[in-house]
């Protein structure tokens, strides 16, 4: 194995081995789907076709949550690991900052988009529309989304000094990313500043487009090629700004 | 050619108002180990990055292996030819020892059979053959440890870096240990730079540097750091003396009986005597004191005295 796959398979390794991070990134996102979309079900009105109910419409949001928790889990180590671990050896060997930034990413997108796939399986047991097509475009979606996430989440979590650092962004970046996209309420389709602000988001592109595709829901701006390709812009800016600051503090 | 040759380093951390490190001049010799020996705080940790490419932005030239370290880069050719122990453990706990080498290995370029083949050398070489399927975090400090230096020697490093490597090891285990490590300079061609505060294994490495506030203060062998004291080490415990007042008081009235040069201090309710031909006073010092004198200790100076001749501090400290 080279050392990009070697990395990566170090991150699949970990996540098969500890169960706890599976419970974290598939149970507590379903769990939340079920509570929050039971609770608000008879307060919610579609603002599309009218016919769409809370637990459907919520359902991709929690679909990306299970994407979210994982680029959170598997960028959080990254604190620890590269002043008291595994990655101080990595960041004295002859590997280019890029090797690690690329393993990094890829192993969290991969995951992320592994459980939202185990989620997605549930479109085929529930009541929800599903076309096929459109659900397998939506996993390829989902990758991207991922992605982007999980570079964002990395950087930042790269920048952090302390595990107690990274909640901050979490809960002032990460999470606010994912409830502004539409996941939770329908953010598009008004002119208060929150729908303003949310076009910057990719997620909201990305998430929209996903609605789309899978389930069927033509909310607000629906861009395929924004949906795809914004996040992958994202992806790439945060990917630099990461490999950059890698570089400057290892000097390549 | 130098193992290392550093002219002129500096460096501070961000935030920092006194440099860690301030090194005129240091070369260093490839072939043997050399011990950074130093208290908590005298630099030998950020030297020890410096020469791990740890840190990069630093001031000064550093070359190691031949290699210019230039500083914000220019690390990358000497990487392939270090292998690193760090203080804290760099292992996978969740992998087992043989998952750990392997990337390791994939880390540094080596592959396929050529990987394996290795694999079983060093985990030979270490004795850890029948561990090499047991997820590291269940491993003792002791194995742990001797994972940690099975991985930095995989592929065939020219020095081998190590960060206080005895951290979390058996005393009892510590010379075995050094036995391992000598055994790597006599057959596997590699030179070493151990950091350590500990005198006993400073002791074993066959040039030390002796660092204190960011600052290099002795360079030699231990035996020539310990001749150059000159002096003998004498320890006296008194009856009903301890505070250090009374220690100080006794002490000065003794001073006019002992040859000139000598010098006595307090220390941990002794005193302590440095004088050269410490044998030769013995008598004198028991008649002084008769009955009240509980011991008596003699001994040629150790690195402990050494450092703290030099230093004013103890390395503990």
């Amino acid at each position: 194995m080279n050392a990009l796959n070697s990395l990566l398979y170090r991150e699949i390794l970990r996540f098969v081995r500890q169960r706890s991070r599976w419970i974290g990134a598939l149970a507590t996102p379903l769990l939340f789907w079920l509570l929050v979309g039971t609770g608000l079900g008879s307060a919610f009105q579609d603002p599309g076709s009218g016919r769409v109910g809370y637990l459907e419409f919520f359902f991709p949001g929690a679909v990306l949550l299970s994407v979210l928790f994982t680029a959170i889990f598997s960028t959080i180590s990254v604190i620890e690991d590269r002043d008291k671990g595994f990655l101080q050896g990595v960041l004295v060997s002859p590997q280019s900052s890029s090797v690690l930034v690329w393993s990094k990413v890829l192993a969290g997108a991969i995951l992320g988009t592994l459980q939202g796939v185990l989620l997605m399986a549930l479109l085929f047991v529930l009541p929800f529309k599903a076309p096929l097509m459109g659900v397998l475009l939506g996993v390829v979606l989902l990758f991207i989304m991922s992605l982007c996430l999980t570079a964002v989440a990395f950087f930042f979590a790269w920048k952090s000094s302390s595990v107690s650092g990274f909640h901050g962004v979490m809960n002032m970046i990460l999470m606010p990313m994912w409830i502004m996209s539409g996941s939770v309420f329908p953010v598009l389709g008004s002119d208060s500043i929150l729908a303003k602000l949310a076009l910057f988001n990719p997620l909201t592109w990305g998430l929209s487009s996903f609605k789309m595709l899978v389930g069927g829901q033509p909310i607000g701006i629906v861009d395929l090629a924004m949906g795809f390709g914004y996040p992958l812009i994202v992806t790439l800016v945060f990917w630099t700004l990461a490999n950059r600051s890698i570089s400057a503090r290892r000097g390549a | 050619m130098d193992l290392i040759k550093l002219e002129n380093l500096s460096y501070m951390y961000a935030g920092a108002t006194r440099a860690a490190l301030n090194l005129e001049k240091l070369s260093l010799q490839s072939g043997l180990i050399h011990g950074l020996l130093g208290p908590n705080g005298s630099g030998k940790s950020t030297l020890f990055k410096v020469l791990s490419t740890q840190i990069v932005n630093f001031k000064g030239r550093v070359s190691v292996l031949g290699h210019d370290l230039m500083s914000g880069g220019g690390s990358e050719d000497v990487r392939a030819q270090l292998g690193v122990t760090f203080q804290n453990p760099s292992l996978d706990g969740i992998l087992s020892v043989v998952e750990n080498l392997r990337i390791q290995g994939a880390l540094y370029g080596l592959r396929g059979a050529a990987l394996e083949k290795r694999i079983d050398e060093v985990l030979e070489i270490f004795e850890l053959m029948d561990r090499r399927h047991e997820r590291t975090a269940t491993l003792s400090g002791g194995l742990a440890r001797r994972v940690e230096l099975a991985k930095s020697m995989l592929h065939r490093p020219r020095l081998l870096l190590l960060d206080e490597p005895t951290t979390g090891v058996d005393p009892h285990l510590r010379l075995r240990f050094w036995q391992v490590l000598r055994n790597l300079v006599e057959h596997e061609q590699v030179s070493l730079i151990v950091s350590t505060h500990l005198m006993d294994e400073a002791e074993l490495c066959d040039s030390i540097v002796i660092m204190n506030e960011g600052s290099l203060v002795d360079q030699g062998t231990p035996d020539m750091l310990k001749s150059r004291f000159g002096h003998d080490v004498v320890e006296i415990k008194i009856d009903e003396v301890s505070d250090r007042s009374e220690l100080e008081s006794v002490g000065k009235s003794l001073i006019t009986l002992l040859p000139s040069g000598a010098r006595v201090t307090a220390k941990d309710g002794h005193l302590r005597i440095e004088v050269t031909r410490g044998l030769t006073i013995m008598p004198m010092i028991e008649s002084h004191f008769g009955s009240k004198l509980l011991s008596l200790r003699w001994g040629k100076p150790t690195l402990e005295d050494v450092f703290l001749a030099k230093t004013g501090k103890s390395l503990q400290s």
